[in-house]
């Protein structure tokens, strides 16, 4: 039994994963570990006892993984994402879940239960050794702090703008997205933050979908024109605090703003980790334009949100290719994006739906994640 | 038994008022190489003050290290504590707000006044006894550190772990029996009885 790496915040899937694996009454091995450290991009450093930096890569994570499987049943509690930044839509699978994939392989007559924080993750991993149990993503992440937060459901309607855009991490579909908002000539109705924009058009350059070049243009003007919004990049004092960072920082762009474009982490991948971007917009009361990977707004419509289908045109959602996915996303919903006007009255006309997710999300989405996964251990636990 | 043969995960509950903080016990677990991956901090564990059949219910079947200090010397403790204050820790006026009738003037007056004194906002009362955080029904903590006997009653974990790393925080040391009375010493004893009894102590 071993706890490896915990990010910050994570106590709801910490105490998911001690009371789904206390169900099991046959010897078994317990692993949690933050998928982000078994990224090969990943890197840690800190003081050792003698005052000496000691740095930590996926090698020395990777080790302790492997080091902690012993027994004939291994349940992983796998917290995050298992896509390295790096990810495009030519590589057919997420790293970090290709490295468990051959992990699996390697063991293969020991039996595995995967807790992870992504949705879908059978599109990738289907070793026959390994029962998939997904208990929810970062989006349960500071569950305490959240359920206290005040939401934004006063705004400022003399605003000039209709839309926020968060770009912070470089990712290939962020740097995509604030250039195509730019080729559209729509960044004036929006709040827009892209904190890699001095690299944004080698970026797009590199990224592989089949797209014409106009998002090259539009990063070009990115550059030139820059952004209204220019935080800097180390938005945590100290550590990952997604509530305080909403407080202190973002609740100001929720005022101004009705629509959300929200980056997701997860978008050419068909698996996706929903995370505090996804909360934060829900807090943030705006209509929700979820850049994430396919089917992921069909996935929160069913867990119970009121994903506001009469005013977001959300066909984007079934799309597959990442680049028509994208475009479709904006297209689509033009006009909410930049007539204020209209997208005002229309935030006026359903402020209770706002309200009613943000209560949804204090309680009923953490009851819905541990509740699915409770009755998935139950079910993999009959099945041993 | 030990790490190679039981494979549970440990984590901390202190009741108010311990001369003992969390982070002791989580920075000796940061250095040992085996404990380091067992041990939970919860930090809502230590806000909330939570106790056994709260952090059974949220961690089943992980192991339970609490520490209890001798009654009368956890009363002067807590004394001195609020009518002189490290930075950070809340004050007479602060302590106050949170109860009826509590007295600070002295000592002496402090223990008189905790029989009547009521809560106004607070989540605990100075009598409660240390074992509402260490057991309840049939159960108790697995761990049991006398502050008093920190170092000895360390061991057993040291073994479980084979660490020979040490706690490296000083046993509790209060010269209290000559700040009590015949009758403060029997409030103690009469509010504190089963803490008393539990843990083996005496004036």
């Amino acid at each position: 039994m071993s706890v490896i790496k915990r990010p910050p915040g994570d106590q709801f899937t910490f105490r998911a994963f001690v009371s789904l694996s206390a169900k099991i009454q046959i010897p078994h091995d317990k692993i949690y570990i933050w998928a982000s450290s078994l990224s090969l991009y990943y890197e840690h450093k800190e003081l050792n006892e003698s005052g000496k930096w000691e740095c930590y890569t996926s090698s020395n994570y990777r080790k302790q993984l492997v080091d902690n499987i012993k027994s004939d049943l291994v349940v992983i509690g796998l917290k995050d994402h298992l896509t390295s930044i790096n990810f495009t839509n030519n590589d057919t699978v997420p790293d970090i879940a290709e490295y468990l994939i051959n992990l699996f392989n390697e063991y293969s007559d020991k039996t595995f239960i995967l807790l992870t924080s992504v949705e879908g993750l059978d599109a990738y991993i289907k070793n026959p050794n390994v029962s998939i149990i997904p208990w929810g993503g970062d989006i349960t992440n500071h569950q305490r702090e959240y359920q206290t937060l005040d939401p934004i459901l006063d705004k400022n309607l003399d605003s000039n703008y209709c839309y926020l855009s968060l770009n912070r991490q470089p990712r290939n579909h962020r740097a995509m997205l604030v250039s195509l908002l730019y080729e559209l000539d729509i960044q004036y109705t929006g709040l827009i933050s892209c904190m890699f924009k001095e690299s944004i058009t080698k970026i797009v350059k590199n990224i592989d979908w089949d797209v014409s070049e106009y998002y090259e243009e539009g990063s070009i003007k990115v550059q030139t024109q820059g952004t209204n919004i220019n935080d800097d990049f180390k938005i945590y004092k100290t550590h990952n605090n997604n509530p305080e960072n909403f407080k202190n920082c973002l609740a100001e762009y929720y005022k101004q703003t009705f629509v959300e474009i929200v980056s997701e982490t997860s978008f050419t991948e068909e698996c996706f980790n929903l995370t505090e971007k996804t909360l934060n917009s829900i807090y943030g009361a705006c209509f929700p334009i979820l850049i994430c990977s396919k089917h992921s707004v069909k996935f929160l419509r069913e867990m119970g949100l009121d994903m506001f289908d009469d005013v977001v045109d959300h066909s984007y959602d079934n799309i597959s290719d990442p680049a028509e996915r994208l475009e479709a996303a904006i297209i689509d919903n033009i006009t909410l994006l930049t007539d204020t006007a209209y997208t005002k009255d229309l935030w006026v006309k359903n402020k209770h739906r706002f309200e009613k997710n943000i209560d949804f999300c204090k309680e009923r989405m953490y009851n819905y994640y541990s509740s699915r996964s409770k009755a998935m251990m139950d079910k993999i636990i009959h099945e041993l | 038994m030990n790490y190679n043969t039981d494979s549970s995960f440990f984590t901390v509950i202190l009741p108010i008022r311990t001369p003992l903080k969390y982070w002791d016990i989580y920075k000796w677990a940061e250095k040992d190489t085996n404990a380091i991956f067992r041990f939970i901090r919860d930090f809502e564990i230590e806000e909330d003050r939570l106790t056994l059949k709260d952090v059974n219910e949220m961690y089943p079947g992980v192991k339970v290290v609490g520490a209890v200090t001798n009654p009368w010397a956890r009363a002067l403790w807590a004394y001195n504590m609020t009518i002189d204050p490290p930075e950070g820790y809340p004050g007479v006026a602060e302590v106050s707000k949170h109860f009826k009738n509590i007295d600070f003037s002295s000592f002496d007056a402090y223990l008189n006044s905790i029989e009547q004194c009521e809560m106004i906002d607070a989540k605990t009362h100075p009598t409660t006894q240390q074992s509402t955080w260490l057991s309840y029904d049939n159960n108790q903590a697995d761990y049991i550190l006398r502050v008093e006997n920190l170092n000895e009653d360390f061991k057993l974990l040291q073994h479980y772990f084979e660490s020979d790393i040490s706690l490296d925080v000083d046993d509790f040391v209060i010269d209290y029996k000559q700040h009590y009375t015949p009758t403060t010493r029997n409030i103690i004893e009469k509010y504190f009885k089963e803490d008393i009894e539990l843990y083996g102590y005496e004036f």
